[in-house]
C-alpha cells in the first residue's frame, strides 16, 4: 500500500491539509506561550467558535469570502474580551491555576455553543468556487482541501515577513526572548502582547472557519485538535514560528499516516514521536529563548 | 525639587520573597554628574537599579525623577521619562540583528541627531561592521557595546549601567571605558554600578557604598581613597 503512488499522493495531501489547520491553530498558542509562559487551554475552543461563527455568518451572508473575514474577526474579539476580563489578571498566577481556569473555559465554551447552536452536528457547504476537484500529479483531489493547504502556507509566509521584516515583528521576537528588557526600553510590551494574543485567537478562529466545510461542526470538535496543537507547540519550541510550522508539518503528516496505517495505535504513534524528538531536542525543534 | 537632583531615592525598601534586600536606601544623582554605586556581591546594587526601572517593585520609600514620583509606574513608562538601562546580563536579544536592536525604540526613522543609527554607528564602529549579525553571534564586548548603543537610541536624560566591564578582556574594558568617558564628556548623567574600583572611582563625582542592603558610606572619590577602612570593610579591596 505504501508504495502505491495514488495512496501516497492523497494521504500526503491529507496530511498537509491537517498540517495547515494545525499551524493556524498552534501559532497563536505558541507565541502566547513564548511571550508570557501562559498556556491557554481554551485556544481550541476558539477554533470551535470559529466554525460556529462561520455557520451563522454563512446563513447571514452569501459570500464565503466575507465569512472567511468576519468569523475570524469575531473570534479575535471574543479572545480579546476574554483576555481583558479574565486572562490578563492571571499572567502571574501559578501555572496550575492557569490550567484550571482555562480548562474550565473549555466547558463554558462547550455549554455556550450547545445553548446557542444546539447539541446536533452541523455542516456548511464548500464555497462554489472551490467545490470541484483538481488534479495533483495526475491524482484527483478536492480543490477546497488544496485551498486549505495554500492558506496555511500563505499565513505562514505573511507571519514570517511580519516577524522578520517589521519593527513590530522585531518587538515580538525580542519579547519572546526577554520581556522585561523590552519594557525597560520604553515599549509597552503589554499592548503588543494583547495585539498578538488577539491575532492568535483570530487565526485559531480562521482554522475553525476553513475546517467547517470539511469536518462537521459539533460541540467538542475542539478537543482532538487542541491536543495535537499542544503537541505541536511543545515539539516546535514555544514562541517559534518556524517551530510551529515544522511541528505542524510533522504532526499533520504523522497523524494522517498513523490513522490509515495503524489505526489501532493512531494517537500512540504521535506521542511516541513527540517523546522521541524531545529526548534529542528537549527545548523543541526550534528553541528561541536564550535563557531568561 | 529644591536641590536640582535629577534622580532621588528616598528610604527605598525592597524584598525578594521574605528576604529584605534593600533596607532604606537613599541616594541622589545630580544633573550632568556621574554617580557610582559600589559594594560587594549581593549588596543590593542590581536590585537598586531594578527598582528604579520598575522591574522590582519597591515595598516602601520613594523614587523621584526630575521631581516626579516614578516608583508606581510601569517599566516602559519609567523608560519613556528618559531613563535608559544597561542591565548586568546586557539584555541582548538572541534573534535580533544589531540593526534591529538599534531600531526597536525608534518609531520614526530617526536619521539625524546624536541618537540616530548613523551617529551611533560612527561612535561604535565595531557595531557598524556587525550590523547584520544577530545578538547570539556577538562577543561579550560587542554585546556590551550594543547594550550601551541601544540605550543611547532612547536619547536618555539618565543612563543606568550595571557593571559594564564585568567579565570582559582588559582591552575591551578599555574601549568601554573610553565610550563611557566620552558620554560623560558630552554631559550625560549616569548612575554606574561597578566592581571595577579604579574605573568607577576615576569616572564618578560621587560614590555610594552599599552593604547588605544599606548605604554604608557616601562621599567623593577622593574621600573614599582617603578612607581605606571603608573600602576594606564594604568593598573588599
Ligand atoms: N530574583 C531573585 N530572587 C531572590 N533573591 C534574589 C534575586 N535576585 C537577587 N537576589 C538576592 O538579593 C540580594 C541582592 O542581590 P543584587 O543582585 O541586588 O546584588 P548585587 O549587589 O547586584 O550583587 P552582584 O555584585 O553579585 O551583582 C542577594 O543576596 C541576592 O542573592
Ligand atoms: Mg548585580
Amino acid at each position: 500500500m505504501l508504495l502505491d503512488p495514488e495512496f501516497l499522493i492523497v494521504q500526503t495531501l491529507n496530511g498537509l491539509q491537517l498540517s495547515a489547520l494545525l499551524f493556524l491553530l498552534s501559532i497563536g498558542l505558541s507565541v502566547v506561550f513564548g511571550l508570557i509562559n501562559f498556556i491557554n487551554l481554551a485556544h481550541g475552543t476558539l477554533f470551535m467558535l470559529g466554525a460556529y461563527f462561520a455557520l451563522s455568518a454563512a446563513r447571514a451572508f452569501d459570500s464565503f469570502w466575507l465569512v472567511l473575514l468576519v468569523a475570524p474577526v469575531g473570534v479575535a474579539v471574543v479572545g480579546g474580551l476574554l483576555y481583558l476580563v479574565l486572562l490578563r489578571h492571571m499572567q502571574r498566577a501559578d501555572p496550575m491555576k492557569q490550567v484550571l481556569v482555562t480548562f474550565g473555559l473549555i466547558f463554558v465554551g462547550l455549554e455556550s455553543v450547545m445553548i446557542v447552536w444546539g447539541p446536533l452536528p452541523h455542516t456548511i457547504d464548500v464555497p462554489a468556487l472551490l467545490a470541484g476537484s483538481s488534479s495533483v500529479l495526475g491524482q484527483v483531489y478536492p480543490t477546497y482541501r488544496l485551498f486549505i493547504i495554500a492558506l496555511g502556507l500563505a499565513v505562514f509566509l505573511l507571519l514570517y515577513l511580519g516577524l522578520e521584516r517589521t519593527r513590530l515583528g522585531a518587538i515580538v521576537r525580542a519579547g519572546v526572548d526577554n520581556r522585561t528588557m523590552v519594557a525597560a526600553l520604553g515599549i509597552d510590551i503589554g499592548l503588543v502582547f494583547f495585539l498578538v494574543f488577539c491575532l492568535g485567537c483570530g487565526l485559531a478562529g480562521l482554522a475553525g472557519v476553513v475546517a467547517a466545510p470539511v469536518f462537521s461542526i459539533f460541540p467538542g470538535m475542539d478537543m482532538s485538535v487542541l491536543i495535537l496543537a499542544l503537541i505541536v507547540v511543545v515539539l516546535g519550541g514555544p514562541g517559534s514560528l518556524k517551530g510551529a510550522g515544522l511541528g505542524s508539518l510533522i504532526i499533520g503528516i504523522a497523524d494522517t499516516y498513523g490513522q490509515v496505517l495503524v489505526p489501532e495505535l493512531a494517537r500512540v504513534t504521535i506521542y511516541a514521536l513527540m517523546a522521541l524528538i524531545l529526548i534529542f531536542k528537549p527545548a523543541g525543534l526550534v528553541p528561541v529563548r536564550s535563557g531568561h | 525639587m529644591p536641590d536640582g537632583a535629577l534622580l532621588r531615592l528616598e528610604a527605598l525598601d525592597a524584598y525578594y520573597g521574605r528576604s529584605h534586600v534593600l533596607q532604606g536606601v537613599s541616594l541622589s544623582v545630580e544633573s550632568a554628574s556621574v554617580v557610582a554605586l559600589l559594594g560587594r556581591n549581593g549588596a543590593g546594587k542590581s536590585t537598586t537599579l531594578k527598582a528604579i526601572m520598575g522591574i522590582v517593585a519597591p515595598a516602601g520609600g520613594s523614587i523621584r525623577f526630575d521631581g516626579e514620583a516614578i516608583h508606581h509606574l510601569a517599566s516602559h513608562r519609567i523608560a519613556r521619562r528618559g531613563i535608559a538601562y544597561v542591565p548586568e546580563d546586557r539584555g541582548i536579544f538572541a534573534s535580533l540583528t544589531v540593526e534591529e536592536h538599534l531600531s526597536l525604540t525608534l518609531p520614526r526613522a530617526v536619521t539625524r541627531g546624536p541618537s540616530s543609527k548613523e551617529a551611533i554607528y560612527e561612535q561604535f564602529p565595531v557595531l557598524a561592521e556587525r550590523r547584520r549579525h544577530r545578538g547570539n553571534e556577538l562577543s561579550g564586548g560587542e554585546q556590551q557595546m550594543l547594550a550601551i548603543a541601544r540605550a543611547l537610541t532612547q536619547s536618555p536624560r539618565l543612563l543606568i549601567l550595571d557593571e559594564p566591564t564585568e567579565g570582559l578582556a582588559p582591552i575591551v574594558i578599555e574601549s568601554i571605558a573610553g565610550i563611557v568617558h566620552s558620554l560623560k564628556g558630552a554631559g550625560l548623567t549616569m548612575l554606574l554600578v561597578e566592581q571595577n574600583y579604579p574605573f568607577a572611582v576615576g569616572l564618578s563625582e560621587r560614590v555610594y557604598v552599599l552593604g547588605k542592603g544599606r548605604v554604608r558610606w557616601e562621599g567623593s572619590p577622593a574621600a573614599l581613597e582617603a578612607s581605606p577602612e571603608v573600602a576594606a570593610t564594604w568593598l573588599g579591596v
